[in-house]
């Protein structure tokens, strides 16, 4: 599944957050986005995920435009800055969700959940409230989550701020492989040179739009 | 152990040791709720047939119209509140702040008020229709008091996750939203039910013969039918009925989340900004007229409700005494706050909140202030204990009703405050009552007007309790407003929306000017 932006043009009252933006993602590579903070990275990622309308501009996957597609029909997994996990559901409802929204039958869901949580190493964690999991477990949920109903696009914010360094390397890698094994297309957000070493293929650099006013 | 050691234990030791601080309210809470609770009980244990007020005419009606109707109102104040919570708590828009305060406004206000203004409002709308839409009035601000902080704690980001996994609307809204504030949402409702269906003043006002609830029932056989073991009968049975309904909607397990809300960031729909403006000038629309009621007469405008109730028309209005009435509000709610305030401080504790807090804070819900007034008629009826024509019997009725609402403006604070500050002021030679007086005091400011303004709110307003323990020379506004409001013809209805507009005017003169004023 390739991923192609075409012009991209997000405006908040007044304020031009993101300026004719384009880019192409090649079927299965992953493109770090890079740029000052304030530049509208999640901004973009949040039109690819159809989380935002752009004001204009267009949002292609494999060459259908799907800019009016709305966000739960459009197969965009999102992996959030803070992992935003369901506070009401366990780990492996949480890793659950996406498949249970395709209605999927029940055995290939527990099938799916018990894969997934053994791939990035959580299968005795199933039935753990996620309110309990520390800060890499949780990512890892987070990852699963967002893999699991097989995206056509995996975005990626900031997935691994706020982890001590051992912790980052061993979930960028855990990333790198997933993304790899599954032949999956990412956009990654980062401030992190070294995350994008470990887990980009290319990286595209966000200026700050032209005008600050329109 | 010295004199000076005895006092310092008693009174100002913070571990709990204090134990004289929490003498007054306790004295206050047992003598004016719990005592006339037991004597209540004690009544219908001693009556030989419990069940026989139930087979009188009309009483079980009324409790099945009780049931029924606060059902009916807990379902039209979700349905409209709900989604204004959700709005006003999760977007920002020009005017938020102003549309907050309007919708939360009516909690504070007279329910004889609320009665007379849906009166002016719908003419000749005494009903089923008028009850429940002043209910759904007062109550969408308990709605949006009781839901706002958990809908407000919802992070954008969450809900947006269902739905980059697939989740449509429908579906985050059912498998997101709804378990993470069922639990506020159960209680706001439990809450709303009781509130409605052992609504008394809206009722006495807007009722009829056949729509009556409980509370009016208890009324009407205590005072009227000379009826006091039927009456607690009906007392008994409304209040375990309503505990039930407290307890189990407040039990309702929540999944505790903590997330911080980011707010700003969503576009604001306009159909959503659009929805909660017109409610908020719904909200206002009944108190325009009522105030506009006030002036109109059978022929057109006319000052002559004002005239009757300032006393200039004695031949048509009988026994109206609006400055008597003004004047007995006026001293009960300044007796009220002078009692609740200082007890509501002494009882509050630095750091946590203990167990006499959270159980004073918590009775008014529990308890409905007619029973509380059944009570103290029935109990305190023996000598030398017959205080009930004792005319401070009713201040004392309103400070113990205040002072909930006292305690829960100031406990926060003082439980919040910090303890070093007191001892700093030791070391620096304050005594523990100098160092209380010039260094806690002055930062327990901002709450103690609210407690103050709250409390002489809550006196002013209050009606159940009073209107069982009133005599002639002892009545209030609210009261005035009822009986006028009851009288037959046009200048009582004029007359009466003059009165309750006076009450009105009080009421939000004492929350807008001395809440805002005495806190800086």
């Amino acid at each position: 599944m390739s991923l192609e932006l075409v012009a991209i043009g997000v405006s908040f009252a007044g304020h031009r957050v993101l300026d004719d933006v384009s880019l192409t993602v090649p079927t299965g590579h992953t493109l770090a986005v890079r740029g000052p903070s304030g530049v509208g990275k999640s901004t973009l990622l949040r039109v690819v995920s159809g989380l935002l309308v752009p004001d204009h501009g267009r949002v292609l996957i494999d060459d259908h435009d799907v800019t009016s597609v709305p966000t739960h029909r459009r197969s965009v997994g999102f992996v959030f800055q803070d992992s935003q996990l369901f506070p009401h559901l366990d780990v492996a409802g949480n890793v659950a969700f996406g498949l249970r929204m395709q209605k999927l039958e029940r055995s290939l869901i527990d099938a799916s959940v018990t894969e997934w949580l053994t791939r990035v190493g959580l299968a005795d964690r199933a039935h753990q409230d996620v309110r309990t999991l520390s800060g890499g477990e949780t990512r890892r949920v987070a990852l699963a989550r967002a893999l699991a109903p097989r995206p056509r696009i995996l975005l990626l914010d900031e997935p691994f701020s706020g982890l001590d360094n051992e912790m980052r390397i061993r979930l960028a890698e855990l990333v790198h492989d997933l993304l790899h094994d599954t032949d999956t297309t990412a956009l990654l957000v980062t401030h992190d040179d070294d995350d994008v070493r470990r887990v980009a293929d290319s990286v595209h650099r966000l200026a700050a739009a032209a005008d600050g006013s329109t | 152990m010295d004199a000076h050691r005895v006092v310092n234990v008693l009174v100002h030791r913070r571990d709990g040791a204090g134990l004289l601080r929490g003498v007054p309210a306790i004295v206050l809470v047992v003598t004016a709720t719990v005592i006339p609770f037991v004597g209540l009980v004690a009544k219908v244990l001693g009556a030989g047939d419990v069940f026989a007020v139930w087979s009188r005419p009309g009483v079980s009606g009324t409790a099945w119209f009780s049931v029924w109707m606060g059902a009916v109102s807990t379902v039209a104040t979700l349905a409209i509140g709900l989604p204004a919570a959700w709005i006003v708590a999760r977007h920002r828009f020009r005017g938020r702040d102003l549309i907050r305060v309007v919708l939360g406004a009516p909690f504070v206000l007279p329910t004889v008020v609320v009665g007379a203004a849906f009166l002016a409002l719908v003419p000749g709308g005494r009903g089923l229709v008028a009850i429940v839409a002043a209910h759904t009035f007062f109550n969408i601000s308990v709605v949006l008091r009781t839901t706002t902080p958990v809908f407000s704690a919802i992070h954008d980001d969450l809900v947006d996750a269902a739905r980059t996994l697939g989740a449509g609307r429908i579906r985050t809204l059912r498998e997101i939203v709804w378990p993470l504030t069922r639990s506020a949402v159960t209680a706001a409702a439990g809450l709303v039910f009781v509130l409605s269906a052992t609504s008394y003043g809206i009722v006495r006002i807007l009722g009829n013969a056949t729509r009556s609830t409980i509370d009016v029932e208890i009324y009407r056989r205590a005072i009227e039918f000379g009826d006091p073991s039927g009456a607690a009968a009906l007392a008994l049975t409304q209040a375990v009925a309503m505990l039930v309904v407290v307890t189990w909607s407040a039990s309702r397990r929540g999944v505790p989340f903590t997330t911080l809300a980011s707010g700003s960031r969503r576009r604001v729909p306009r159909a959503g900004v659009l929805y909660v403006w017109i409610l908020a000038v719904a909200v206002v629309l009944p108190i325009g007229a009522l105030v506009t009621r006030s002036f109109r007469g059978a022929d057109g405008w006319t000052v002559s409700g004002w005239r009757a109730v300032f006393g200039g028309d004695h031949s048509r209005l009988e026994g109206v005494d609006l400055l008597g009435a003004l004047g007995n509000s006026i001293r009960f709610a300044a007796i009220a706050a002078i009692v609740a305030v200082p007890v509501a401080i002494l009882v509050a504790r630095p750091r946590r909140n203990s167990r006499l807090v959270t159980f004073i804070a918590s009775t008014p819900v529990a308890v409905s202030s007619v029973i509380v007034g059944l009570g103290i008629l029935i109990t305190y009826d023996v000598e030398p204990f017959d205080i009930r024509s004792a005319w401070w019997l009713i201040p004392a009725v309103h400070a113990s009703v205040a002072l909930p609402y006292a305690l829960r403006s100031i406990a926060p604070l003082v439980a919040s405050l910090p303890t070093g500050l007191g001892e700093a002021a030791a070391t620096l030679g304050a005594s523990p009552w100098r160092a209380w007086w010039s260094v806690e005091l002055p930062l327990l400011r901002p709450a103690l007007a609210t407690a103050t303004a709250t409390s002489l709110a809550v006196s002013l307003g209050e009606f159940g309790a009073t209107s069982l323990l009133t005599r002639r020379d002892t009545r209030t506004l609210p009261l005035l407003v009822e009986s006028l409001l009851g009288r037959s013809g046009g200048v009582g209805s004029t007359a009466g929306s003059a009165a309750a507009t006076m009450l009105l005017v009080l009421t939000g003169f004492v929350i807008v000017v001395l809440d805002r004023g005495l806190r800086t």
